[in-house]
């Protein structure tokens, strides 16, 4: 009983630092680039091409943040 | 000067002075000198304010004071529980609030979080990184300032608790201070924490644009709200309420506004009794004195009346108050050598406006009180101990004393008029008038007598004669300090002969019916020139009254006290007098008939005497009754009967008088009349 209190407590500490960083920090890293925006060849480091996940920016969108805004989208066009 | 040449010689010179064209016509404008300015006498403004200095107003707002700091203080403390209630629950939304309110700044989020939001929304790095950076960089400066302050906070609360070493009791103010700051932070606007203790009166404020559109409504000529002008200085409180001078446009006059008050009380959205519009007097027609109270009348009450107090003494020959005007200002009239009328239709109230006017006469216990009401209801039943004659009803008796007290008046009159010329001989008397001194003296003979008679229109229909009498002790008593009051319902021919109504100075019209009843007590034309009785309501308005004769003209209300204050005035006055009765009784005089006493002295053998030398036998016969009787006075008294004033020989002149044949002829019409 009270592990289940605590693990739902946990979950719901989470659940909301996560909404709240989808708020006050939208973007991450890119996950393909790390952060990098390119993508380097390891044969040559001087080669490199775009990161076409992030569109060369380096950053994407939070998942929660990503489905918000496609929820919000869909709403408004309705 | 032009010289139009001229022949020396010629007769019609003519010299023609040419007018001045252009130059100045105001004078030069001059600098103040020293002596200007220390000759000023500019009327200076008291340093105490005027309540300050009255100490009736002292009391009064000591009173204020104490009732309205008690009730308020008392209101809250029964609610506290209800405060603490809602200090507990706005308080900590109040830390809550100053707190995010303070890290959101510190943060900078106020600066561009929509942008970025938005930036964010359109899946835009670059620009949310950009708009970052900005925030980063403000706020880094922001959470130094948030820091600072934590540790002079601290500093402080650590400084003033070791070293100066603040009590509990201090911390604890202080945590009250900072609880009742954080629920007043966290309250709704719209919720205030303490109830609200006084439901204030509604009054809108009388403005200009108020006053234009309620004169333009009535229709009186006035066009434009433009039309209308104020002169300075303007419109402005005055007393309890706001008083606005304004000019009508043209030849528009005061009067026209003053026959509308209730349209424009109307137009104000005022109940009647709050609008007062007045002439101005000394200034020209089409001015108009607006008065408007912050409450209507009927429910403003009145302030205490002077003579109310229970040391109150009075003197008929100094002001006294006697009702309050519309601005709740006390009026106030010297009784001495003044005769009042009183009329208004009934319910207009009459019989206290002559009461307020006794009871100035009461208070002065030097003074004697005679009163007859022919109303029947005893109204002034609780002074009948006061008077040296009270008469009261509509029947014969009464009737007869109310005569009785007019003729022993005239016989007063008569008596006092030597008085006085014996005390001018002495000097006591330099204006051939009854002197404060001389009234006070014990003895003298010549103390002031109030002569009240009510409903007096009843005694004048059932003896004419009276009113003859009533018109001489008007005339006559005034320097002999007889005081007249007549109240009446209607003061046309027949029921008060208009030469009483023309000897008494002054008048006070209550509420009447129309312009010819107003005329009729006030005089003609005081309708037209604003003096207008026809504004009260009768009930409504009770004891409301223009007054003339007695300074400025003007709206007066009779003081109303309550019946217990009534009371002890009435026994203030009998402790004045010492229980003892000033003056005393008419003698009750069988009333005579002149046509036949007039026919008894004519000696055997007379075709007819002159009118003096009946008066003079007239006199002899009945001294009682017929002193101080005069050629006049007879001929007016024997015309009803038919009498008239014919050539009476006496030796070998001719006299006007009264015929034998024509008493006779008189006497026989009124015996057939009596069958």
């Amino acid at each position: 009983m009270r592990g289940t209190l605590v693990a739902t407590g946990v979950v719901v500490v989470i659940a909301l630092g996560y909404v709240l960083s989808c708020i006050i920090r939208p973007f991450r890293d890119c996950w393909v680039c790390d952060g990098k925006a390119h993508h380097r060849s390891k044969r040559n480091p001087k080669l490199s091409r775009p990161c076409r996940w992030c569109r060369s920016t380096g950053k994407r969108l939070r998942i929660g943040r990503r489905a918000w805004n496609r929820v919000r989208r869909v709403q408004r066009d309705a | 000067m032009t010289v139009i040449p001229f022949d020396e010689y010629d007769d019609e010179r003519h010299i023609i002075e040419a007018d001045q064209v252009g130059g100045q016509v105001d004078p030069a404008d001059r600098k103040a000198t020293f002596g200007d300015v220390v000759s000023r006498t500019d009327a200076r403004r008291p340093i105490v304010p005027a309540v300050l200095r009255n100490p009736e107003a002292r009391r009064a707002l000591a009173r204020w004071a104490a009732g309205y700091g008690g009730h308020t203080a008392l209101y809250h403390l029964t609610r506290s529980p209800k405060y603490a209630a809602k200090v507990a629950v706005y308080a900590p939304r109040g830390a809550w609030r100053a707190g995010s309110a303070a890290a959101w700044w510190a943060v900078g989020g106020r600066e561009n979080f929509h942008l970025r939001q938005e930036a964010a929304n359109k899946n835009d790095p670059h620009t949310w990184q950009a708009l970052n950076k900005t925030r980063a960089k403000e706020s880094n400066a922001r959470w130094w300032v948030i820091v600072a302050a934590v540790l002079a906070l601290v500093v402080l609360l650590t400084v003033a608790q070791l070293v100066v070493g603040v009590p509990a009791v201090g911390w604890f103010a202080v945590a009250v201070g900072v609880v009742l700051v954080a629920a007043r932070n966290g309250r709704p606007a719209d919720k205030p924490i303490v109830d609200r203790v006084v439901t204030k009166a509604a009054f809108t404020k009388l403005t200009g644009e108020m006053v234009r559109k309620a004169v333009v409504d009535l229709g009186i000529g006035v066009k434009e709200p433009g039309q209308i002008s104020f002169p300075p200085p303007g419109i402005h409180k005055d007393g309890p309420g706001w008083l606005a001078v304004f000019d009508l446009p043209g030849a528009i006059q005061a009067t026209k506004v003053l026959e509308n008050r209730g349209g424009l009380a109307g137009s104000l959205r005022l109940p009647v009794d709050q609008v007062w519009p007045d002439v101005v007097p000394g200034e020209h027609p089409g001015r108009v004195a607006l008065w408007v109270g912050y409450q209507p009348s009927s429910k403003m009450g009145q302030p205490t009346w002077a003579l109310a107090s229970p040391t109150a003494r009075t003197s008929i020959f100094e002001p006294q108050p006697f009702g309050t005007d519309a601005r709740q200002r006390p009026v106030t009239t010297i009784l001495f050598e003044r005769n009042v009328l009183i009329g208004g239709q009934p319910g207009s109230g009459k019989s206290y406006a002559a009461r307020t006017l006794t009871t100035i006469a009461a208070l002065d216990p030097t003074c004697e009180l005679k009163i007859a009401e022919f109303k029947g209801t005893g109204d002034f039943l609780d002074m009948a101990d006061l008077c040296s004659t009270y008469a009261c009803g509509v029947d014969d008796e009464a009737l007869s004393t109310g005569r009785d007290i007019l003729v022993w008046a005239l016989a007063e009159c008569e008596r006092r008029g030597k008085r006085i010329k014996k005390a001018r001989e002495r000097g006591e008397a330099p204006l051939g008038k009854v002197t404060p001194e001389l009234a006070a003296k014990r003895g003298s003979g010549l103390h002031p007598v109030f002569i009240l008679l009510d409903e007096v229109h009843e005694l004048f229909l059932a003896y004419p004669d009276a009113a003859a009498a009533a018109e001489r002790v008007a005339k006559r008593g005034r320097a002999l300090g007889i005081i007249l009051v007549l109240a009446t319902q209607i003061a046309d021919r027949d029921s008060v002969p208009p030469n009483i109504t023309r000897c008494v100075v002054t008048r006070w019209c209550l509420s009447v019916g129309g312009q010819v009843e107003n005329d009729m007590i006030l005089g003609t034309g005081a309708y037209k020139r604003g003096l207008t009785g026809t504004v009260y309501e009768p009930g409504v308005d009770a004891g409301w009254g223009v007054v003339i004769g007695n300074g400025k003209p003007g709206s007066v209300r009779s003081f109303f006290p309550k019946p217990e204050v009534t009371a002890a005035i009435v026994a203030r006055a009998a402790q004045l007098r010492g229980k003892a009765i000033i003056g005393e009784d008419v003698e009750r005089v069988e009333a005579r008939d002149m046509l036949a006493d007039a026919r008894a002295v004519l000696r055997p053998g007379e075709s007819g005497a002159p009118w003096a030398v009946l008066a003079e036998r007239l006199a002899d016969l009945a001294p009682e009754f017929y002193t101080g009787i005069t050629a006049d006075m007879v001929r007016e008294a024997l015309a009803p009967y038919g009498v008239e004033s014919q050539d009476v020989k006496v030796g070998r002149s001719n006299i006007k008088g009264a015929r034998r044949t024509a008493l006779e002829a008189a006497q026989q019409r009124r015996e057939i009349e009596a069958e």
